[in-house]
C-alpha cells in the first residue's frame, strides 16, 4: 500500500531526525563543563575550549627547555578564556588580534623556587605581536639581538618572532635562570623558522635624531581617539627634550583625509583651539590644546603628525621632515 | 503518487493524531528547555537557586573610622607600626573571633613580582590575629587560574600554613548567588560567600598595583576575587564593578601594601623593572579613602581613578582620606 510505506518513510525520518537532534543536544551538554587541565597528562597540549591544538607543530616542539624540568603540562587559552590566564590585562591582547596564548613553567631540578615560565602569544601577524611588545616596553631595558625587537630585564626576557610575542619570566635574578631563559628564545627562534623580520612602516620615520628603541604601535585608542588604530609613535630628541612623532597607514587618501579631520574635531571638542602659521605642509591643521600643540597632517595614504609638543618651532621642523620622508614612498611633496 | 492523492487521503482523525503527536513534542521541547533554564542566571548548580541579599558587616562600629601610614621599607615594622596607629588590633579582633583575610593570589607568579599579597606581611598578619586571640584565621581567594598553582607559587600557602592559618580554595559548593541593593552588575551572581558567613572579621590585603582597565588594583579591586562564574564579562564595566564590590563588602579593616609598587603593566607586571620601591603601609576601616591614599603611589590622584568617585558616591567611604585625619608615621 502507497500510503502505509509513505507513513514508514516518515517515521524513520522523523526517528532519524530526533537522534541527531538528541545527539547534538547531548554534545551540547556535555561541553557545557569545563575542562579540567589537571586530568590530562604532562606534555600535552592543552586547548580549553577547543578540541584542536591552537599552536602548529613547529610552536609545539619549541616548548621545551633543556636542564629545566616541566612544572606543569602546556596550557592554551583562546579569546575567549585568555583572561582566565592574565585578568585585566586581556583586553591590551585581544585588542591586538590576539588569536592564542600557550604557556608552561619549569624549574631547575636541583632548587624548586628556581623557576620560569614561557608565554608564548600568536597574534596573527608581526605588526600585531610588535604592538603588544612595545606598548608594554619595560624602563631600563637591554637590546638584544636575538631578533629585531627583543631585550631583557633583570629577571625576563621579551621578543617578537615573526607573528609570536615571547615573554619568559624568572621568579628570581638568577644566572642560570637568565642563560636558560636566552638559549630558550634562540632555540624558539630556530625551531620556528621566523628569520629575520621587521616591519617596513618603522622605517618611515626621518633617521635623524630618531630614537629607535621608543617606537611603538598603538593597535587602537591611540592617545585617547577610539578611531585612532594602528598608529606608529617614536620619539625624537631635540634641544629641549624629546618630541613624539606618529604616523598610521591608511587604506587610501580620502581615509586618511577624513581620520585626519575626525582626530582634529575630536580635540577641539576637548577645546583644543586651531592655530593658523606657515609650515608649507598644505593640509596640516595645528591645534593648541593643554598648552602644547598637536600638528596632523596628511601624505598620500599616510595620516601623520606631532603629538603634544612643547615647542612648535621644532615641531614644524619635526612635521616638514616626517612629511619629506613619506613623500619618498608616496611620491606626494 | 501525486500530492493531490496523497491530501486526499489524509482524513481529520489522521491530521487531529499527527497534530496531537507534534503538539506533545514540542511541549516535551519547552519542559526540557525550562528543566535546564538557570532563573538564577548563574554558573551554578542548580540547587543554589536561593539568592542571598549582601554580606555580613564586618566592620566594627565602635572603633570608628581610623587610618594610618606609615614611611618604610620593612614589612614586619610597618605593619606593626600601623596597627598600633589605629588603636591595636585587639580594637579590631576580639577573643574567639573567626577571620577571614582575602588575599589578593590572582596569578601564580612569584613574590618577588609584587602582583600579589606578600607572603612575609600575610604570616605577620595572622601572628597579630591569633595574638589578639582570634580562635581561627583562614585566608582565601578566588584565582580563576589554577587556585592550587596561584597559592603554592606565590607563597601564600606556606605562609599560612608556617603561621597556622587555613587556606581556604575556591569550590563550587561555596559559592551562593548573591544580589546586592541597587546594584546593577552583582545580581543573582555566584560570590564566594561560605567562608566569608562563617567568620566574623574580615580583613582585605592587597598590594599596589597598575591596572590595564581601570588604572589600578588596590583594596577594593580585590574583592573582585570574591566573584565566581564568567567575571571576566565586568572587565567591559571595571569601575562599576569595583563600586559595587566596594558597596558589598564591609570588612572590618584594610591593609594597602605600597612597600613595592607596581609602576606599569599591571596588574600581571612580569619584570622587576615595573616595580619601585614605594615605601608605604596603609591601614584603614575606609576602604575608598585608603584606595585615594594609595593612588598616589602610583603617581595618579583619587580623581583619575573613576571607581574612586563612584564608590564615595555610592556611600562606601571617602574620598578625601584627610577625613579621617590618618596618622602619618616613618620607620626609616
Amino acid at each position: 500500500m502507497p500510503g502505509y510505506k509513505d507513513s514508514q518513510n516518515e517515521t524513520f525520518i522523523s526517528i532519524t531526525v530526533l537522534l541527531l537532534l538528541a545527539i547534538t543536544g547531548t554534545l551540547i551538554f556535555l561541553k557545557q563543563f569545563r575542562y579540567d587541565s589537571s586530568i590530562f597528562p604532562s606534555g600535552m597540549i592543552l586547548s580549553i575550549h577547543s578540541n584542536q591544538p591552537l599552536l602548529d607543530e613547529k610552536t609545539e616542539s619549541a616548548l621545551s627547555l633543556k636542564n629545566m624540568t616541566p612544572m606543569t603540562p602546556p596550557e592554551t587559552f583562546n579569546g575567549d578564556n585568555l583572561s582566565e590566564k592574565i585578568n585585566g590585562k586581556a583586553e591590551l591582547y585581544l585588542s591586538s588580534g590576539f588569536k592564542s596564548l600557550t604557556s608552561q613553567r619549569f624549574r631547575e631540578p636541583d632548587d624548586p623556587d628556581s623557576w620560569l615560565e614561557v608565554f608564548i602569544y600568536d597574534m596573527e601577524n608581526i605588526a600585531n605581536a610588535f604592538a603588544v611588545y612595545s606598548v608594554q616596553k619595560r624602563e631600563g631595558f637591554i637590546p638584544l639581538e636575538l631578533s629585531k625587537y627583543s631585550y631583557k630585564t633583570e629577571n625576563a626576557l621579551f621578543l617578537v618572532c615573526d607573528r609570536f610575542y615571547l615573554e619568559i619570566i624568572s621568579s628570581k635574578v638568577s644566572g642560570s635562570l637568565m642563560d636558560s631563559i636566552l638559549s630558550y628564545s634562540k632555540d624558539f627562534i630556530k625551531k620556528t623558522g621566523a628569520g629575520e623580520k621587521i616591519i617596513p612602516d618603522t622605517k618611515l620615520f626621518p633617521a635623524e635624531n630618531l630614537d629607535e628603541n621608543s617606537i611603538i604601535l598603538f593597535s587602537s585608542n591611540a592617545f585617547g581617539f577610539d578611531s585612532l588604530n594602528m598608529v606608529f609613535a617614536a620619539d625624537y630628541k631635540t634641544k629641549e627634550g624629546k618630541i613624539k612623532v606618529f604616523l598610521s597607514r591608511r587604506k587610501n587618501k580620502a581615509e586618511a583625509a577624513e581620520l585626519a579631520k575626525s582626530y582634529s574635531d575630536f580635540l577641539s571638542s576637548l577645546g583644543g583651539r586651531n592655530i593658523k602659521s606657515d609650515t608649507g605642509l598644505g593640509n596640516i591643521r595645528i591645534i593648541e590644546i593643554m598648552d602644547a600643540y598637536e600638528l596632523i597632517f596628511t601624505n598620500g595614504p599616510f595620516l601623520a603628525g606631532i603629538h603634544s609638543a612643547d615647542n612648535l618651532k621644532e615641531a614644524k621642523e619635526l612635521a616638514s621632515a616626517l612629511n619629506i620622508k613619506l613623500g619618498e614612498t608616496t611620491g606626494v611633496k | 503518487m501525486s500530492n493531490k492523492d496523497n491530501c486526499e487521503k489524509t482524513d481529520r482523525r489522521e491530521f487531529l493524531i499527527r497534530s496531537s503527536k507534534a503538539g506533545l513534542l514540542i511541549l516535551s521541547s519547552c519542559a526540557t528547555g525550562y528543566l535546564f533554564y538557570n532563573r538564577n542566571n548563574s554558573q551554578l548548580p542548580a540547587d543554589k537557586n536561593e539568592t542571598v541579599s549582601g554580606l555580613p558587616d564586618f566592620s566594627v562600629k565602635e572603633a570608628g573610622g581610623k587610618m594610618a601610614v606609615v614611611k618604610g621599607d620593612d614589612r614586619i615594622k610597618t605593619i606593626n607600626l600601623a596597627l598600633k596607629a589605629v588603636g591595636g588590633i585587639e580594637n579590631f579582633i576580639k577573643k574567639g573571633d573567626r577571620v577571614l583575610l582575602k588575599v589578593n593570589a590572582a596569578f601564580a607568579s612569584p613574590p618577588v613580582l609584587s602582583a600579589t599579597t606578600n607572603p612575609q606581611l600575610l604570616e605577620e598578619v595572622i601572628r597579630l590575629c591569633y595574638a589578639a586571640g582570634a580562635s581561627s584565621v583562614a585566608v582565601t581567594d578566588n584565582p580563576i587560574n589554577d587556585p592550587s598553582s596561584c597559592f603554592a607559587l606565590t607563597g601564600i600557602e606556606s605562609a599560612a600554613k608556617r603561621a597556622g592559618a587555613k587556606v581556604i580554595l575556591p569550590e563550587e559548593s561555596l559559592f551562593e548567588p548573591l544580589t546586592i541593593e541597587g546594584g546593577s552588575l552583582i545580581k543573582d551572581w555566584p560570590v564566594f560567600y561560605q567562608p566569608l558567613i562563617n567568620s566574623d572579621k574580615l580583613i582585605g590585603i592587597a598590594p599596589v598595583k597598575d591596572h590595564q582597565r581601570s588604572g589600578a588594583s588596590m583594596t577594593m579591586k580585590n574583592w573582585y576575587g570574591l566573584l565566581g562564574g564568567r567575571r571576566n564579562i565586568f572587565h567591559q564595566d571595571i569601575h562599576n564593578i569595583i563600586k559595587e564590590l566596594a558597596v558589598m563588602v564591609k570588612p572590618t579593616f584594610v591593609i594597602l601594601d605600597g612597600t613595592v609598587s607596581m609602576m606599569t603593566n599591571g596588574p600581571t607586571g612580569g619584570s622587576l623593572s615595573d616595580l619601585k620601591h614605594t615605601n608605604t603601609m596603609i591601614v584603614g576601616t575606609d576602604q575608598v579613602a585608603v584606595d585615594a591614599y594609595g593612588a598616589a603611589l602610583l603617581g595618579k590622584s583619587a580623581g583619575e581613578l573613576a571607581y574612586i568617585e563612584k564608590a564615595y558616591s555610592a556611600g562606601a567611604g571617602n574620598m578625601d582620606y584627610r577625613v579621617l585625619n590618618p596618622e602619618i608615621l616613618n620607620t626609616l
